[in-house]
């Protein structure tokens, strides 16, 4: 069996929630986005598969807040594989930045703090990647808008 | 004859041939709509469908479109092949002011002539690159086929064979 068990996860996170495989085998819901440093420490430590590879880095607007989604397969077996989540609070949108564990994190944080305004702390350069550098907001917010914007009507 | 004696060395005798009489409009129109150079500039999916249209089995050479020129400054035909989003808008002005002049515009496929898919509710399409230049021909289609570009071509050809030298007004009614 090279998938990762839920029996595995619920021993190795026993504060965390976790859920059955969605989309990207089974999902891992923190409390709080400061605890991913520890959390990630925790699968590259994972038994007998470690999960070292981050292949997806984004986030989601839920309304209420905002929550960071990574996907975490592992390098030897991809079937070895778990969707992370963690909550940011909409009031206080910052994270601790994950690029000392994955350096591929560097420009996905940089795609997440452009499109959700979500800062990382400790990240090496954070500043917009996709838009223009004078660009004035959040785009992937939902109650993103600008004066460019045309809404489709009766949507 | 005389003519041809008068102006030896610029004047070339064909077979059998008289004289060819044109008029420096009809000459530089002629030479222009045949020798288009494009610039090398594609933005999205709809430049796979221009790459096609350059390749050999269309093959846009036929039409004259002999060069894919890498710097503006030696084209003078721009296919606008692709979503323009705003982060892009002024590097294609930019590259449009810096083509040769007189210098055209094909806004090739949905996204380039109106927006198209990303029409509503995007915040990074610009809706239409004739928000940003001057347009000579729209080419709808998501994305248009290699026919659809080498008609538009055509299309631009027949425009510029309509074009008057400095000075002149337009003709009215359907060109000769």
């Amino acid at each position: 069996m090279s998938a990762v068990t839920l029996e595995q996860l619920r021993a190795a996170f026993p504060q965390a929630s976790v859920g059955a495989a969605g989309g990207f085998g089974p999902v891992v819901t923190l409390g709080a986005a400061t605890e991913l440093p520890a959390a990630l420490a925790a699968f590259k430590a994972l038994k007998p598969l470690p999960l070292d590879v981050c292949e997806d880095y984004t986030a989601l607007d839920a309304g209420e807040v905002f929550i960071l989604v990574l996907h975490l397969v592992s390098g030897t077996d991809v079937r070895a594989r778990v969707t992370l989540k963690a909550p940011v609070p909409k009031a206080a949108p910052a994270a601790p930045s994950l690029v000392a564990q994955f350096g591929i994190a560097d420009w996905y944080e940089r795609e997440i703090f452009d499109m959700f305004g979500i800062r990382f702390h400790g990240h090496p350069d954070l500043r917009r990647i996709l838009l223009p550098e004078d660009w004035t907001g959040y785009p992937l917010r939902k109650d993103y808008t600008d004066d460019k914007l045309l809404k489709r009507p009766g949507a | 004859m005389a003519v041809v004696e008068a102006m030896a060395g610029l004047t070339e005798k064909f077979p059998g041939g008289g004289l060819l009489l044109t008029t420096a409009e009809f000459f530089l129109n002629w030479g222009r709509k045949n020798s288009l150079w494009p610039l090398t500039f594609g933005l999205s999916c709809c430049a796979f469908e221009m790459f096609s249209t350059g390749a050999p089995r269309y093959d846009w050479a036929r039409l004259g479109n002999e060069v894919l020129r890498a710097t503006p400054r030696q084209a003078d035909m721009m296919v606008v092949a692709g979503t323009v989003c705003w982060k892009m808008a002024p590097r294609i002005q930019r590259l449009y002011e810096q083509m040769a002049e007189p210098r055209y515009v094909i806004a090739m496929g949905a996204c380039a002539t109106s927006g198209g898919p990303f029409y509503y509710d995007s915040y990074g399409t610009v809706r239409g690159v004739d928000q940003l230049i001057p347009v000579d021909i729209y080419l709808p289609g998501c994305p248009p086929k290699p026919e659809g570009l080498l008609n538009a071509i055509l299309e631009l050809e027949k425009k510029i064979a309509e074009d008057r030298l400095p000075g002149r007004r337009p003709v009215k009614g359907p060109a000769a």
